[in-house]
């Protein structure tokens, strides 16, 4: 069976992640002096927690390469190696780096050109087809129609760590300072794009949902947020009895780290699988 | 002006271009007279929407439209007229009164004189074209004057082809109609006054009738106590009309009083006339009101001195002021370069009162802003001028006034452009509006979901009264602090913060959100600061937001979601 490799930027939950054998590489978080393997030595709780009170923005970093290397070397045979956009992240280089020092590395890589669950789910639906023996072609024709099919947006709380991380520039610098705004934002491939703006959590809700709803019928579906459970929890529920024909429960989970610094607590996302009849072209 | 006293009892038979001209002058000079007096038929005793004001502004419109023709026609200077004050309309009532003149020149076609019956044809033509223009008709404005006046025309004429008979009769059924006004319209009596837009239109008809008459048209008959021209507040719309006098160098304004004994009030008027421009002196042998433009200010009142004692001494460089209004109408606040569009683009443009709000504004990504909106109605020209300049074909207005959106509708209809207004009707809606604005909508989508927008904000706004009233059980004495939720006046109180916690209460704020005050001209942030904490002790869940708004006579506005 083709081993499957992704990185914590997933957000994959450790239970779906050991039942489907994806491996997933933890990125690195840094407060300050201290540096902690993301997922394994801080856990996301612990992660907002230190996000809110810490002075100095978090910082993350990709694996090394000596660690890609090791990962593959220890897994060996076939790997499809999937991750975070490279538009956003070096990860994907880094780890083609660690690849080139083991010569026996049976590595294909492929850039979901998204991030969190956006990314979570095309490494499910590999993991899956890698479960039905699938070839390495195959998975990469699964990829690359579920990188098609993938949605993910978000509703930010708040622009402020957004600016503090000096990500995303263009977009920010359409709303000045002057009033506190919340933007309702869509991760496409390597780009973030403005959908709406709200001054209300009310209103943010109520947009994510609507656009959620837009989309049309869905094949899976996840909530993600960022020290917001309860309200996650709220909006799944409500996504459970509304949306017909989901292939698999949804998944509710933290959003990775690396987006957590830009976007804060309080925020709210979903991560879409839009069903197949719908996006045949 | 002078009005050529007609020697009766010849008849009246027609009127051509140069007769029209002439009417439309003294309407003008009489509307200019009796502006503080429509301006202070507002609803609510708020310091803006000026109807007067409105109006004249585009009266004054149109006659810049004729000024110097010599056409003989009469339909020509009708088609004149009303293009005229189409592009200078400002205010609902400014708009209505151009599609009143638009219906008007309509029936007149190209008739080199009118008569009776084309009187009586046109007025009916003019009244059905103000009806049509309006989305909703109401009953008790200047719409049902129109009609009146229409109606008085066909009567009148199969009495008498005579002119002077019929706009005697077409006068006096406007001004019984206007008396009606309250009846017809509940808000106009609870406020106990009749539509400012009817007597607009009533003050212009009755002008025309003056003229004919051969009656002066600067009021001089007339009490200064019955008729006060006000010392009224500068606004950039008198900067304006005095344009043309400034350019000849008359540029101070000097108004007084003069009180005295046996004074000549038309001695005083040769005499001060000689002096300078546009001279308003009007009183009997007691008090004399003076109000003139001068090159010197000091000629005017050393005459003055010599016939009595000086109150009220006002003296106002309008040079600098038209530099001023120049600087503000004729340069977009967002400067062209800075126009943020490819083509394909919608343009955004917005009426805003006040730096601070203007910058909230362009802080959302709005292409360009109109300045006024409160103190000042743009004009539809306004609209278009800037609708010229945008380098797109698509453009969204936001006018964030009620008194606006009509002269916006009309500039989206005249302008070439693809051109859709979100009738926004307070700052806060307007914010709204554009905080729902997505470029990658287009034009049609981008409307709809910026008028959605507008439904889901609350606006607040904190003015002093203007003059005391009643209206549905909120009882308002003159200077007191009033509250406006939603357009409509809903609390008094002694004290600005008092009224703000009354707006709160009803606006539920214990259910809402976030509380956006924007703090007008005049206004400190460490007071609105301290307000803010007041709020914030007695709704704690409440997210408070200051802004600075800059906005005039408006204490606060306030955004609550």
């Amino acid at each position: 069976m083709i081993s499957i490799v992704t990185d914590s930027t997933s957000d994959i939950p450790p239970d779906i992640a050991r039942d489907l054998q994806i491996t997933v590489i933890p990125a690195h978080v840094i407060f300050g002096e201290e540096s902690f393997d993301d997922g394994v030595t801080l856990t996301r709780e612990e992660f907002y927690r230190r996000l809110k009170t810490s002075k100095s923005l978090p910082t993350t970093s990709t694996p090394s390469a000596g660690e890609f290397a090791e990962l593959y070397r220890r897994i060996g045979g076939e790997i499809v190696s999937i991750h975070v956009a490279a538009r956003w992240s070096s990860l994907l280089s880094v780890a083609q780096l660690g690849a080139s020092l083991v010569p026996e590395a049976r590595v294909t890589f492929f850039d979901s050109g998204k991030l969190a669950m956006g990314l979570g789910w095309q490494v499910i639906l590999a993991a899956r087809a890698a479960q039905q023996g699938k070839s390495v072609a195959d998975l990469l024709q699964v990829l690359k129609d579920a990188k098609r099919r993938t949605r993910l947006f978000a509703a930010l709380d708040t622009l402020e760590y957004l600016r503090r991380s000096g990500r995303v520039n263009a977009l920010v610098a359409r709303f000045g300072r002057l009033l506190s705004i919340k933007p309702l934002i869509e991760v496409g491939d390597g780009e973030v794009t403005l959908i709406d703006r709200v001054r209300t959590r009310r209103a943010a809700l109520d947009r994510l949902k609507a656009t959620t709803y837009a989309l049309g019928p869905l094949q899976s579906l996840a909530v993600l947020h960022t020290a917001n459970l309860e309200t996650a929890l709220a909006l799944a529920d409500e996504f459970a009895m509304s949306i017909p024909n989901l292939r698999e429960p949804i998944i509710v989970c933290e959003a990775t780290t690396a987006v957590g610094t830009h976007v804060g607590p309080n925020g709210l996302g979903i991560a879409a699988v839009v069903a197949d009849a719908v996006v045949a072209e | 002006m002078a009005a050529e006293p007609k020697k009766r009892p010849e008849k009246l038979l027609h009127v051509d271009g140069q007769g029209l001209k002439r009417l439309v002058e003294a309407s003008l000079l009489w509307l200019r007279y009796h502006q503080p007096n429509i301006n202070a038929l507002n609803v609510f005793p708020v310091p803006d929407g000026d109807t007067g004001t409105n109006m004249l502004l585009t009266m004054q419109g149109a006659w810049h439209e004729i000024e110097h023709s010599t056409e003989e026609n009469v339909g020509k200077v009708a088609q004149q007229v009303a293009h005229g004050a189409l592009m200078g309309a400002r205010g609902n009532s400014g708009v209505i009164l151009s599609q009143l003149w638009r219906g008007f020149a309509r029936s007149l076609d190209s008739k080199p004189n009118f008569g009776a019956i084309d009187l009586a044809h046109a007025m009916r033509e003019a009244s059905e074209t103000a009806y049509k223009g309006v989305l909703k008709p109401v009953e008790g404005t200047i719409l049902t004057v129109s009609r009146a006046v229409a109606e008085a025309s066909e009567t009148a004429r199969h009495e008498d082809d005579d002119l002077l008979f019929i706009l005697e009769r077409i006068v006096s059924a406007a001004k019984e109609t206007v008396a009606e006004t309250p009846n017809l319209l509940p808000v106009l009596k609870q406020a106990g006054v009749v539509d400012s837009g009817g007597q607009g239109l009533t003050v212009i008809l009755e002008g025309m009738l003056r003229h004919l008459h051969g009656e002066s048209l600067d009021a001089s008959h007339d009490r200064v106590s019955e008729a006060p021209i006000a010392l009224q507040e500068k606004v950039p719309a008198d900067a304006a009309l005095d344009a043309g006098d400034v350019a000849q160098g008359y540029s101070y304004d000097v108004q007084c009083l003069i009180k005295g004994h046996g004074m000549n009030v038309e001695e005083a008027r040769t005499r001060i006339s000689e002096l300078g421009l546009s001279t308003l002196v009007v009183g009997d042998a007691e008090t004399i009101k003076v109000h003139v433009h001068v090159p010197r200010p000091s000629a005017v009142l050393a005459y003055a001195e010599t016939i009595g004692r000086l109150y009220d001494v006002v003296v106002e460089d309008m040079a600098a002021q038209y530099q001023q209004y120049l600087l503000g109408r004729s340069t977009p606040t967002v400067p062209t370069p800075a126009y943020h569009l490819k083509p394909g683009n919608i343009a955004t443009l917005a009426v805003a009162p006040g730096e601070g709000l203007t910058r909230v504004f362009q802080s959302l990504g709005t292409t360009a802003i109109v300045p006024g909106g409160q103190t000042m109605n743009p004009s539809t020209q306004d609209f278009v001028k800037l609708l010229e300049t945008i380098p797109v074909d698509q453009a969204i207005l936001l006018p964030n006034n009620g008194n606006v959106v009509m002269a916006a509708r009309q500039a989206a209809e005249v302008s070439r452009k693809q051109v859709i207004v979100v009738p926004s009707k307070t700052i806060p809606q307007g914010i709204a509006a554009m905080l729902a604005f997505n470029d990658q909508r287009d034009l049609e989508a981008n409307a709809r979901a910026m008028e959605d927008a507008t439904f889901h904000v609350l606006t607040g706004e904190i003015t002093t009264a203007t003059r005391a009233i009643e209206y549905n059980g909120v009882k308002v004495a003159e200077g007191h602090i009033i509250g406006l939720l939603n357009d409509e006046l809903t609390a008094a109180n002694e004290t600005i913060e008092e009224t703000l916690f009354t707006l709160l209460e009803q606006m539920k704020a214990e259910n809402l959100e976030i509380v956006t005050l924007y703090y007008g001209n005049g206004i400190l942030l460490a007071e609105a600061e301290v307000i803010g904490v007041a709020i914030n002790t007695k709704y704690a869940n409440l997210e408070i937001e200051i802004v600075e708004g800059g906005q005039p006579h408006y204490y606060y506005i306030i955004s609550a979601e």
